[in-house]
């Protein structure tokens, strides 16, 4: 039997290793682990994304117009060198890059980028639902495009970091665009795609021609795991040079005592919180949620379950890339203080049962808490949360959902406290009005019209957040985005977790070196100029 | 089993064969006895509560913390106590349902045979084409809320089937013997003669199939569980091994946080598994051959 | 030979097989219809879970994607349509991976499941036979104890906690065979045909291993009963009577026999085998149908689940139907009424 083994074992490393003679050609190979399913992969059409994960592979084979850079909050000149808007913000002139190629060789020019934007219209490939607001695209040059639009647009430039340009030669032929797969993507990216292996990786190989210089190494290859301790396990082995993803973040303590791995932090768009359903009659007591809210020790939290890798936020709800238009005051307005919540609670006129549970004329202080299934770490941060509102009278019995059912019960309001992540967009306006709007919400048990799941509604910020929209003077601008962060934060409307944004892994010195600590490591103008060690 | 012997009653023979002369049986209860005072008595043997994230992260065993603590600084001695309660009454009564429901179809199908049996067993059919496990993935996503009953009811409800079948095969064969003919011909009723001859002549088999399905309710509380699809508020072996695992155990060898669950679960399992063969094969012998489930 | 021709020997009606087969089509018909109301009575709406994640929730969004997936037909329609689809072998769209047919995804899934399933089936259904026989043929004795009482506690381990010791140890520390994945990444498109197999197995090693530890307790004790079995028929026993030796008696007589019974439940028990794949395929990030059918439920892929479901269902009853033709062989108490 042992024999058996032994032999068996012999073998199989004999024959693999008659393969070794790999890809190993001058410029060396790039391996990304990323936590990705074939299931987010399978369709290469980059206006269907299954999740960020797939987003973020685009960014390889296609470029946008520009690209917004998470790390200092700036617009990134991609394909279009320079934007500008009219007045009102009706309309946008980009100036295109010149000399810019396809994949296969063929040249880039404006009727591409309108192509692009035509094809959208009217099809489900139109996620950000695009053309409710634009009206017209048109090439005013080789290289020159116009976009028009139905009504002031300021937050335009945000949705277009998301819109990748594709080639018209190609996709003008395929006829429906919407069922197109695009399983040999023809992009201007800094990598071109040669190979897919269902459920192990994606291969990549350079553009020598990219526009913003050839990659400096020949492959880049995206090796695909199943779980995010997968990915890590294969990180700490040495067995991929970074991720872009999520990873375990109990494995960080571990992942930095290694030699050479560093950690690129930057705070992203994705707000978590656990929302609070205005429609509840309980939570329309604003003394309820400040207690909730000041009972949570955030520090803790982020520490305990994120192990420092994730910023927090806070009431004023736009996150740290937001720059200048974070209201830090309102930030401040949040302290952790469990006496001080159960005075709130108590000045609000409430008192402490028998059970250890806060209540006023019979009701008692008890709410459904809905989380993910199959999320360890969510799990247990929900578990902290519980625990902490428990600390100051406050009940809470948890429900577990899967992600899909999450994002119905969050749309149609089913829900007294939910805890879920908000996807921002780069712009405080679009930021601000989708979230806290009153036009953006509907009755609990009907499908909200925006991402207003809390059902709040607030006349005096809905009249703040209008005026946002058509302030063109910047520093009037700031100043109501101010006014409104003021309201949030005061009106308690979530409890604040933390910000997810990047924390990516990445050995520099060990097999590669060359990273910019300017972009994003997932970012093509970052990843061209990493190299291996000699 | 029909004759008698001086004066005991039958039913302390029966005891005294299959369980007092029995040294693999004997064991198995002592150690079940064990894990089921631990059950019992966990807040006295642990008076950590197993959800407290008060100590360090990743410490190593000590006087204060007998198993170390978990990552996230939970007391895991505590959380193995603690976790004996879900996984023995998961396992226990998910494995009573499965018995009730596998024994009845299984005994009617057996007995009656005809269109009776063909209805039943295309239902047992129906549902072995089905793989349990994603079966039960699938159901309890449907739930609106998983706990420890809606655990128990699913599991219960989905793992019949073999059991179905076996005592089905059981039951046609001991329905040929001798007496089944003699109770016929005395004018007993159908349902008299199932339950009143046939149950208690095949009740070792069913006691071992019994044990085997509380076995494979508790591994399948685990998968569940290990999969987080179990109940969140609770704390079970199969949820300590998957916290394990995503939160990086492996690379900090912190063996007293994977081992522990695991080797009960396994212990456990093992208890059950020795008291229903045993008693497989004193049946069997008394059948003179063995018996397969 | 006398003995063994009157177990063997059997007159078999082709109403029996009709009725078998009109069985078989019925079960699948069931099954099939369970497979496509299941997904449906799960919570959640697919088209809003897929708006939520890239269209920020956008209700409009959520109507153009319910009307492509045809959701806002009523049920009977779709019951019709999918039924229809299926008899032309097409399984749909799938909705998580937009566009991409359902039997694709399948296809590219199902073969390693199966790599893994068959190869730990068979290895362990090969081992267990040795040491059931072994075991059976000492009954008491102590390799008879150790063996049984080793494979109930290994039987006892759930199987993710085996094969997380095994990645640990094997994969992590000693690095002999890799942590994850059926290939190796970078594989290029001229790799010799005797690589790619080393690769497959090197891959496969620690799940098809970790399947194997856990599946191959349970056969042996399968297989030492049913040669205890086969020790008590009156033809055995006539046998031995005749002073034939138990060794012999096994060469010539029992084995066969005792390996058909477990050779039915191997091909019943396919399906559980793909149950416990999840959890194994989960740890090694191996790209089987276990792990597309996990998280199609996650992502609520009505298409994906049913079709990974009527895949299974159409081979169990087919293994069914199999082992039901094959049964009334094997016992000779079981008429073909």
């Amino acid at each position: 039997m042992k024999k058996i083994l032994v032999m068996l074992l012999a073998l199989l490393m004999a024959l693999s290793s008659m393969g070794i003679a790999l890809a190993e050609s001058s410029g060396g190979t790039l391996i990304v682990g990323e936590y990705i399913l074939d299931t987010e992969v399978a369709n290469m059409n980059p206006y269907v994304t299954a999740g960020t994960k797939s987003t973020m592979l685009r960014g390889l084979t296609y470029d946008p117009l520009i690209y917004f850079n998470p790390i200092d909050g700036t617009y990134v000149p991609m394909l279009a060198t320079e934007w500008a808007f009219n007045d009102d913000f009706t309309s946008i002139v980009f100036t295109l890059r010149e000399g810019v190629t396809w994949h296969d060789g063929e040249a880039f020019d404006a009727s591409d980028v309108v192509f692009t934007f035509n094809m959208l219209n009217g099809t489900t490939l139109d996620t950000y639902g695009l053309w409710d607001q634009l009206s017209s695209v048109e090439a005013t040059g080789d290289y020159e495009v116009t976009m028009t639009f139905t009504e002031g647009f300021s937050s335009f430039l945000a949705y277009c970091c998301n819109c990748y340009i594709v080639p018209e030669h190609i996709w003008s032929q395929v006829g429906d665009v919407s069922a197109y797969l695009n399983t040999e993507p023809v992009g201007t990216g800094a990598f071109i795609f040669s190979r897919y292996t269902t459920g192990t990786d994606l291969q990549y190989t350079a553009n020598a021609d990219y526009w913003a210089g050839s990659p400096q190494v020949d492959t880049l290859i995206v090796e695909m795991y199943n779980s995010s301790p997968n990915v890590t396990l294969a990180l700490m082995a040495g067995d991929v040079d970074c991720t872009f993803g999520t990873i375990t973040m109990s494995y960080l303590p571990q992942l930095l005592a290694q030699d050479n791995l560093k950690l690129q932090m930057y705070a992203g768009l994705g707000n978590y919180v656990v929302s609070m359903n205005m429609e509840n009659e309980l939570l329309q007591d604003v003394a309820v949620r400040q207690a909730m809210c000041m009972a949570i020790d955030q520090a803790s939290l982020i520490s305990r379950c994120e192990y420092d890798a994730v910023y927090p936020i806070n009431m004023a709800w736009l996150p740290d890339l937001f720059g200048d238009y974070v209201n830090e005051e309102a930030n401040a307005i949040l302290q952790y203080d469990v006496e001080g919540a159960k005075q709130v609670l108590e000045e609000a006129g409430y008192t402490l049962g028998d059970d250890g549970i806060y209540q006023k004329d019979g009701q008692r202080l008890s709410f459904t808490y809905y989380n993910a299934s199959g999320a360890p770490a969510q799990q247990m941060e929900a578990g902290m949360i519980q625990q902490y509102l428990l600390n100051i009278g406050i009940e809470v019995v948890p429900r577990i959902a899967t992600w899909a059912e999450l994002a119905t019960i969050r749309q149609q309001g089913d829900f007294d406290l939910i805890q879920l992540s908000y996807d921002l967009v780069s712009d405080p306006y679009a930021a601000l009005f989708s979230f806290f709007h009153s036009s953006q919400t509907a009755p609990s048990g009907e499908t909200s019209v925006g991402q207003n799941y809390f059902r709040y509604r607030n006349e005096e910020l809905d009249a703040i957040i209008d005026q946002i929209g058509v302030e063109t003077d910047e520093a009037t601008k700031t100043e109501l985005i101010y006014q409104a962060q003021d309201v949030i934060a005061n009106d308690y409307i979530y409890i604040p977790m933390y910000n997810v944004g990047g924390h990516n892994p990445y050995y520099d010195g060990a097999r590669v070196t060359g990273w910019s600590e300017d972009y994003p490591i997932n970012f093509s103008l970052n990843l061209i100029g990493v190299h291996t060690v000699e | 089993m029909q004759k008698r012997t001086g004066q005991m009653p039958e039913w302390f023979l029966v005891l005294r064969k299959y369980i007092l002369r029995n040294p693999r049986a004997l064991i198995g209860i002592f150690i079940i006895v064990v894990f089921a005072a631990v059950a019992v008595f966990a807040d006295s043997l642990s008076s950590i509560d197993p959800n407290n994230i008060a100590f360090f992260p990743w410490e190593t065993p000590s006087p204060e913390h007998p198993l170390g603590t978990n990552s996230y600084g939970q007391d895991i001695f505590s959380q193995v106590v603690h976790g004996s309660r879900i996984t023995l009454l998961v396992g226990i009564l998910a494995g009573l349902l499965t018995s009730l429901i596998g024994t009845a179809v299984g005994l009617v199908a057996g007995y009656k045979g005809g269109a009776v049996s063909e209805v039943l067993m295309r239902i047992v059919d129906v549902f072995l084409t089905i793989p349990s496990l994603a079966f039960t993935i699938v159901i309890s996503s449907m739930l609106p809320q998983m706990t420890v009953t809606s655990t128990i009811l699913v599991i219960g409800a989905l793992n019949w089937m073999w059991m179905a079948r076996s005592v089905r095969s059981q039951t046609l064969s001991e329905s040929r013997r001798d007496y089944v003919d003699a109770a016929r011909a005395l004018g007993m009723s159908d349902a008299e003669i199932m339950f009143k001859e046939i149950l208690p002549n095949i009740i070792p088999v069913i006691t071992a199939n019994m044990v085997m399905v509380i076995t494979s309710a508790m591994l399948t509380e685990a998968s569940l569980s290990f999969l987080g699809i179990g109940d969140p508020t609770s704390i079970s072996w199969g949820k300590m091994l998957s916290t394990a695992f995503d939160n990086g155990a492996i690379i900090y060898e912190a063996w007293n946080w994977i081992l522990p669950p695991g080797l009960c679960i396994a212990t456990l399992g093992y208890s059950f598994m020795l008291i229903g063969n045993s008693f497989l094969d004193i049946y069997a012998n008394d059948r003179g051959g063995a018996v397969k489930l | 030979m006398d003995q063994r021709g009157s177990i063997y020997v059997r007159n078999i009606k082709p109403s029996y097989f009709l009725r078998r087969i009109l069985a078989a089509l019925l079960t699948l018909w069931i099954a099939l219809t369970i497979n496509f109301f299941l997904p449906r009575m799960m919570g959640g709406d697919p088209a809003d879970f897929i708006a939520s994640r890239t269209a920020l929730g956008s209700p409009e969004y959520a109507d153009l994607l319910r009307e492509q997936f045809g959701l806002d037909k009523g049920l009977f329609e779709q019951y019709i349509a999918y039924f229809a689809q299926l008899l032309q072998g097409n399984m749909g769209i799938s909705y998580s991976v937009f566009q991409v047919p359902v039997s694709q995804i399948i296809a590219q899934a199902l073969p390693w499941t199966l790599l893994i399933v068959l190869t730990s089936t068979l290895i362990s259904f090969a081992i267990a036979w040795v040491l059931g026989m072994l075991a059976a043929l000492k009954k008491g004795g102590v390799f008879d104890t150790l063996v049984v009482g080793g494979s109930f506690y290994v039987q006892s381990m759930p199987y993710f906690f085996v094969a997380m010791l095994l990645l640990i140890w094997f994969g992590f520390e000693l690095k002999w065979f890799p942590m994850s994945h059926a290939l190796p990444s970078g594989l290029g498109d001229d790799v010799p045909w005797y690589t790619m197999v080393g690769y497959i197995a090197q891959h496969a090693f620690l799940p098809v291993l970790s399947l194997v530890v856990v599946g191959l307790a349970g056969r042996m004790v399968m297989m030492r009963s049913n040669i205890l079995q086969i020790f008590s028929e009156d033809y055995i026993t006539l046998a031995q009577a005749k002073g034939l030796r138990r060794r012999t008696i096994l060469r010539r007589y029992a084995l066969r026999n005792a390996m058909l019974p477990s050779f039915t439940g191997l091909m019943l028990s396919l399906g559980t085998a793909v149950g416990g794949a999840i959890t194994t395929e989960m740890i090694y990030s191996y790209p089987g149908i276990g792990l597309t059918i996990m998280n199609a439920v996650l992502s609520q892929d009505y298409p994906l689940i049913m079709g990974c479901f009527s895949i299974i269902a159409v081979s169990i009853v087919a293994a069914n139907f199999l082992a039901d033709l094959i049964y009334p062989f094997i016992d000779p108490r079981v008429s073909l009424a």
